[in-house]
C-alpha cells in the first residue's frame, strides 16, 4: 500500500527547470530567444513541446516550422517515451551533491529527424504507451487482474492526472494498483534498470525471497547484475540515492514512476 | 502499509526534499519570471508593430492629403489665363452638350419610329401564327382523315381477300359436291334401271298368277254352271211356270213351291263377335258377307253345308250396318255406326292368297251421324241413308258426294230401284221415294209406326217394309203406292230399329221372311199373307237375315254373333 502521502507528494511535486535553444544551424536570421521551462520529472517531452514549438517557430524557416520536433543533449538524442525525470537522471544528474546541470541545457531541432527515434504524432501516442506500460508493471504485480478490472474511464483517469499534472486525480486510481497483501507483496517487482551506452536491463525479482525475508535494493541490483555493486557507483531513483537496505517492496510502492515502473539509473 | 524503517523512510524523505529544493526551489522563481518577461517582450513586439504601421498608414494618408491639397497653392498669376481657358473650354463644353442632347432627341424619335413598326411586324407576326395554326390543325385532321381511309381500304382489302378465298374454297366445295351429285345420279339411274327391270318381272309373275287364277276361276264356275243346271234343272221340272198355287198340289211340300221352304237348320256358326247387323249374298251364291259389332266384315263361303271364313274386311271404326255387294264390280259397301261408308274391293285371287284383312279402297265421309244404310245405285254410285235425316248419293269416280236429299227423319233403310230411284223408310213412319236429279222426294207413304226395313221384290214391283211399333210388315205395290198386303205374327216383333225383313228371291217373291225380337224367324206366304213356317233356332233377336239367290237355303243372324243356315230338308 502507498500510504506514504507525503513521500508521494514529494515524488509528484518534483520538477526539473530546462533551457530550450534552438539548434544553431536552424537559425534563419538572428539568433533565437532562449526559453526556459519548469516541466515535471513525471511529464514526458511530448506533452510540454507545445510551447517550445510555438515560441522558436517564427525563428526557423517557413517550411519547418510545423515538423516534428526533437531534442538531443550534448549529442544524444533524447527518447520521447522515457519520462523526463528519467531521462535527466540518465543523462544529466550527476549526483545529488553537483548541480552544474542545472539548467538543463537542450537543443531543439526542427529539421533532420533522426533515423533512431521514434516518431511521436499526437498525444495519443504518449497516451497509449503509457497505459501499455502500466498494464505490462500490473502483469508483473498482479497477474494484471486490477488493471483487467479497471474500466477504460479508470485508465484514462491515470492518464488525465499525468497529462494535467493532478496528484489526486492520478493517485486516487493508482493507489489500487499499488495494493498488495501484507506480508506477500507483488508478486514480482516491476522495474528496469538504465546504464549509459547499454540497453536497459530487466528482470524478476520477488520482493520477499523464499524465507519471507523482505528484500532490499542491494539484493536487487546483486540480481540484477550478479554481483555486488561498487559504492563508487551512482544509483539513481527519482533523482536521489536511496538506502542501499530500503525494502524493495516500499520503492515499488512509492518510488515508482506513473508508469508504475521503478526506473534505476546507475552511473 | 508496507513496512518499511522509519530511520530509512526520513532518510529519503530529506533526501527528496533536498533534491525538490535544489533542482526546484530557485530556479522556479527565475523561470517563472524569465517567462513572464518573455512574454511581455512578445506582446510589447506586436505593439509595437501595429503601432509602427498605423504610423506608415498615417504617413501615407498625409502624404496623399498634401498631393492632394498640392494644387491650391500654385501661383496667382497664371490663374487669370486659366481662368480665360477655362470659359472657353466649358463653352465648348456646353455646345458639344447641346449637339449631344439633339442627337439625342432624334435618336429617340427613330426609336419611337421603330418601336411602332416593330408593333406592326409584331401583330403581323401573330396573325400569321394565328393562321399557321389554323392550318395546321387543318392539316392534322386531313392526316387523321388520310390515316382513317387509308385503314378503311386495308380494311377492305383483307375484307376482299378474305371473300376470294371463301370464293375459292365455296368452288372447291361446289366441284366436289357436283362430283359426288353426278355418281348419285349415275347410280341412281342404275338403281331406277335395276327395279324397273324387277317390276316388270313381278309384273310378268303376277300376270302369269292371274292368267291361272282366272283360269282356276273359270274352271270352278263352269263346274258350278253345271251343278246349277242340274239343280236349276230340278226345280223346274217341278214346277209350272209362275204358278204358285198349282205347285202347292202336286209336289211334296218342298217341291211345291219354287222356292223351297225352309224347315231346318243346318248349320249353325258364330259369325261375328257382338250383334251380326248385316248379312249379304253374293249374287253368284258363293260368298256372303256378314258384318256386326266387331266392326269387321266377315267374308264366308258355303262348302258343303258349312261356312268357310275366307276373309276379313276392315277399316270400319264403330259396327257395321248394312251391307251391299255390287257383284258386277265385285265391290262391297259397308256403312258404318261411325258416320261413313267403305267399299271393299272383291277380288278373288286377292281373297285367296291373303286370308287375311283387306282395307277399303274408298271411304266415303260426310254424315254427321251413324248410316244406317248404303245401297248401289246404278254403275259407280252408292246411295247412303243416315240417322242425321239427309240421304247422300256418292260418286265412286270422284269418292265425293255428289248430292245430299234432306229427308228430315232419319232413315233406317233404303232400296234402290233403277239408277235414279231411291226407297227410303224413315223413323218419321213415313216411305219416301226419291229421285235423284229432283230434290223433294217424289212421293211419300205414311204408315203407322217406324219403318226399321225395306226391301224390293225381284220384279220391282213391290216394296216390303218392316214396321216397328206395329210389329207387322206391309207390301207396298210401287207403280200404285199403295199398301197391298200386311203381314202379322204374335211372335211377330222387330227386336231393333234396323232389324231387317226380306223377299224370297224368285219372281214371285212368294214368302217374306223376317226376324224377331224371341229369336224366332217367321216366314209368311206373301200371296195368302199367313204365316207359313216359325223357325225357331236363334237365342238373340234376329236382326238380319239373306236368302241364297237360288233360294236354296236361308240364313239368319241374331244379336248374339250366332249364324244359321236353313235349309229344306
Amino acid at each position: 500500500m502507498a500510504d506514504d502521502k507525503e513521500i508521494l507528494k514529494e515524488i509528484w511535486d518534483g520538477k526539473i527547470p530546462i533551457c530550450f535553444k534552438l539548434a544553431e544551424n536552424e537559425w534563419r536570421s538572428s539568433e533565437p530567444e532562449e526559453i526556459y521551462l519548469m516541466v515535471s520529472r513525471q511529464s514526458y517531452f511530448p506533452l510540454v513541446l507545445e510551447k517550445v514549438q510555438r515560441h522558436f517557430a517564427e525563428y526557423v524557416s517557413q517550411t519547418k516550422r510545423h515538423n516534428e520536433v526533437w531534442l538531443d543533449y550534448n549529442g544524444t538524442n533524447l527518447k520521447w517515451h522515457y519520462p523526463i525525470g528519467l531521462l535527466y537522471d540518465l543523462y544529466a544528474n550527476q549526483g545529488p551533491e553537483n548541480q552544474s546541470n542545472i539548467p538543463w541545457a537542450l537543443s531543439v531541432h526542427f529539421d533532420e529527424f533522426p533515423g533512431d527515434l521514434l516518431h511521436c504524432e499526437s498525444k495519443e501516442v504518449v497516451e497509449s504507451f503509457f497505459l501499455s506500460t502500466i498494464k505490462e508493471a500490473d502483469a508483473l504485480k498482479h497477474k494484471g487482474k486490477i488493471i483487467n478490472e479497471m474500466q477504460r474511464k479508470d485508465h484514462l483517469q491515470l492518464w488525465n492526472g499525468v497529462k494535467s499534472d493532478k496528484f489526486e486525480q492520478f493517485w486516487s486510481m493508482n493507489k489500487k494498483l499499488m495494493e498488495a497483501s501484507e506480508g506477500e507483496g507483488f508478486m514480482s517487482i516491476p522495474f528496469r534498470v538504465y546504464q549509459l551506452d547499454k540497453p536497459f536491463i530487466q528482470k524478476l525479482f520477488q520482493p520477499f525471497s523464499e524465507s519471507g525475508k523482505k528484500r532490499t535494493l542491494k539484493d536487487l541490483l546483486e540480481f540484477t547484475f550478479g554481483e555486488t555493486i561498487s559504492s563508487s557507483k551512482l544509483i539513481l531513483i527519482q533523482g536521489i540515492q536511496p538506502s542501499m537496505d530500503t525494502p524493495i517492496q516500499w520503492l515499488s510502492e512509492h518510488l515508482s514512476y506513473p508508469d508504475n515502473f521503478l526506473h534505476i539509473c546507475v552511473k | 502499509m508496507t513496512a518499511i524503517d522509519s530511520t530509512l523512510r526520513n532518510e529519503i524523505l530529506n533526501k527528496l526534499k533536498k533534491r525538490n529544493n535544489s533542482e526546484n526551489g530557485v530556479h522556479s522563481h527565475i523561470i517563472k519570471s524569465h517567462s513572464k518577461l518573455t512574454e511581455l517582450n512578445i506582446t510589447l513586439k506586436q505593439e509595437i508593430n501595429e503601432v509602427k504601421m498605423e504610423n506608415q498608414r498615417l504617413v501615407q494618408e498625409n502624404i496623399e492629403l498634401r498631393k492632394s491639397s498640392g494644387s491650391t497653392t500654385t501661383n496667382a498669376s497664371i490663374s487669370v489665363d486659366k481662368y480665360q481657358l477655362f470659359e472657353e473650354k466649358l463653352l465648348k463644353a456646353k455646345d458639344e452638350v447641346i449637339d449631344l442632347q439633339k442627337r439625342l432627341v432624334d435618336q429617340a424619335q427613330q426609336v419611337i419610329s421603330l418601336n411602332k413598326i416593330l408593333k406592326e411586324k409584331d401583330d403581323e407576326l401573330s396573325l400569321k401564327e394565328v393562321k399557321i395554326l389554323d392550318l395546321e390543325s387543318k392539316s392534322e385532321l386531313l392526316k387523321a382523315a388520310n390515316k382513317e381511309l387509308e385503314n378503311k381500304i386495308a380494311a377492305s382489302e383483307e375484307q376482299i381477300k378474305l371473300w376470294k378465298d371463301e370464293k375459292v374454297e365455296m368452288e372447291l366445295q361446289f366441284n366436289c359436291l357436283l362430283q359426288k351429285y353426278n355418281k348419285t345420279k349415275e347410280e341412281y339411274q342404275q338403281i331406277l334401271t335395276a327395279s324397273l327391270r324387277f317390276r316388270e318381272e313381278q309384273i310378268e309373275k303376277v300376270n302369269k298368277l292371274n292368267e291361272l287364277e282366272a283360269e282356276r276361276i273359270q274352271l270352278k264356275l263352269k263346274e258350278e254352271l253345271l251343278k246349277a243346271q242340274t239343280d236349276f234343272s230340278h226345280i223346274n221340272l217341278n214346277d209350272t211356270p209362275m204358278s204358285i198355287g198349282a205347285s202347292n198340289h202336286r209336289n211334296l211340300k218342298m217341291h211345291a213351291y219354287n222356292i223351297p221352304l225352309v224347315n231346318k237348320a243346318v248349320y249353325k256358326f258364330d259369325c261375328n263377335e257382338g250383334e251380326v247387323n248385316a248379312i249379304k249374298y253374293h249374287r253368284n251364291g258363293k260368298y256372303f258377307a256378314t258384318g256386326g259389332g266387331d266392326r269387321k266384315i266377315k267374308l264366308w263361303e258355303l262348302k258343303d253345308g258349312k261356312a268357310d271364313h275366307i276373309g276379313n274386311l276392315i277399316g270400319s271404326n264403330a259396327s257395321v250396318a248394312s251391307i251391299d255387294i255390287d257383284s258386277e264390280n265385285n265391290l262391297i259397301a259397308g256403312t258404318s255406326f261411325d258416320f261413313a261408308c267403305r267399299l271393299w274391293s272383291m277380288n278373288d285371287h286377292r281373297l285367296r292368297m291373303s286370308s287375311g284383312d283387306v282395307q277399303p279402297t274408298h271411304t266415303l265421309t260426310g254424315h254427321t251421324n251413324k248410316v244406317l244404310s248404303g245401297k248401289f245405285l246404278g254403275v259407280m254410285k252408292v246411295v247412303t241413308g243416315s240417322y242425321d235425316r239427309t240421304l247422300k248419293v256418292w260418286d265412286l269416280m270422284q269418292k265425293a258426294c255428289i248430292k245430299t236429299l234432306f229427308a228430315g227423319s232419319s232413315c233406317n233403310d233404303l232400296v234402290t230401284l233403277d239408277s235414279q230411284s231411291i226407297i227410303s223408310g224413315h223413323l218419321d213412319k213415313k216411305i219416301r221415294f226419291w229421285d235423284i236429279r229432283m230434290d223433294p222426294p217424289q212421293s211419300e207413304i205414311s204408315l203407322q209406326g217406324k219403318i226399321t226395313s225395306l226391301d224390293v221384290s225381284s220384279n220391282r214391283n213391290y216394296l216390303l217394309a218392316s214396321i216397328r211399333d206395329e210389329n207387322c210388315l206391309k207390301m207396298i205395290d210401287i207403280r200404285m203406292n199403295q199398301v197391298t198386303e200386311t203381314f202379322c205374327c204374335e211372335e211377330y216383333k222387330p227386336g231393333f230399329d234396323w232389324a231387317r225383313a226380306i223377299f224370297s228371291p224368285d219372281i214371285d217373291h212368294q214368302f217374306v221372311c223376317a226376324g224377331s225380337a224371341d229369336g224366332s224367324v217367321i216366314i209368311w206366304n206373301s200371296v195368302s199373307t199367313k204365316v207359313e213356317k216359325v223357325l225357331k233356332e236363334h237365342n238373340a233377336s234376329v236382326i238380319s237375315l239373306a236368302w241364297h239367290p237360288q233360294g236354296n237355303h236361308l240364313i239368319t243372324c241374331d244379336a248374339k254373333k250366332k249364324a244359321v243356315i236353313w235349309a229344306c230338308k
